[in-house]
């Protein structure tokens, strides 16, 4: 029976973990420099954005998984009225 | 995927109808082009558009868009058009592939001059159309 044995960052990216994690209050957000947080995620990064409340709320998880990203975007654009609904779209 | 390319919003269709005749051809063919080849223009490299993962295509008066197809250079420069200034024209888009959806859209944020003289360039007109904070999504 063959065995395939992975290192620690092998192993993550197998299992489809981001390849960083780590938390961020909104606060810390904003006072970081934006490319350093864009070349973190599109390393395969992801920050859980926190509040600065004690103790602090979990917000969400930022990410720029391409696939994510898409689907976000897409949704955006059609609920800014940019682009028609999805239903408009396909019946062209 | 099924790829589509939304319909261009008012603002756009000016820029359009506002470019020479022989260029609005070109435009067109490459819209079609993207229907069929939503990866055709090259990534936007730098800036606030480049963020979005925003593209450009290269065009110019002469361009044949279905010779573009299949080439995978992703439309870094037009075929023609290689005078001493390049192609002049650009058509920038943003390219929302949204597989758990099993579509890929196609939103063209600006079509025109890449590097004018006088008046925002394409680029600067694609910006003003990227989000901003005031626009809020419902849940």
């Amino acid at each position: 029976m063959p065995i395939t044995s992975y290192r620690r960052k092998p192993y993550a990216a197998g299992m489809s973990l981001p390849a960083s994690a780590r938390a961020m209050s909104t606060a810390e957000l904003q006072a970081a420099s934006p490319q350093q947080i864009i070349d973190e995620l599109d390393a395969g990064g992801a920050i859980l954005v926190i509040t600065t409340d004690d103790p602090p709320s979990l917000l969400g998880v930022l990410t720029r998984d391409r696939d994510i990203l898409g689907e976000a975007t897409l949704a955006a654009a059609i609920a800014r009225g940019d682009i028609p609904p999805l239903a408009d779209l396909l019946d062209q | 995927m099924r790829t589509v390319v939304a319909p261009l919003d008012q603002t756009v269709q000016r820029q359009l109808q506002a470019l020479p005749a022989d260029v609005q051809d070109v435009a067109r063919g490459y819209l079609r082009l993207l229907r069929l080849d939503p990866h055709a223009g090259a990534p936007v490299k730098r800036g606030a558009l480049a963020t979005y993962r925003a593209r450009r295509i290269y065009m110019n008066a002469g361009d044949q868009p279905a010779n573009v197809l299949g080439r995978r250079h992703h439309g870094s420069r037009s075929t023609t058009g290689t005078d001493e200034t390049g192609p002049k024209w650009r058509l920038i888009y943003l390219l929302h592939e949204a597989p758990r959806t099993g579509v890929r859209v196609v939103q063209v944020l600006a079509i025109g001059h890449g590097h004018p003289d006088r008046g925002p360039s394409a680029y600067e007109l694609a910006e003003r159309r990227l989000p901003r904070p005031d626009h809020r999504t419902e849940a």
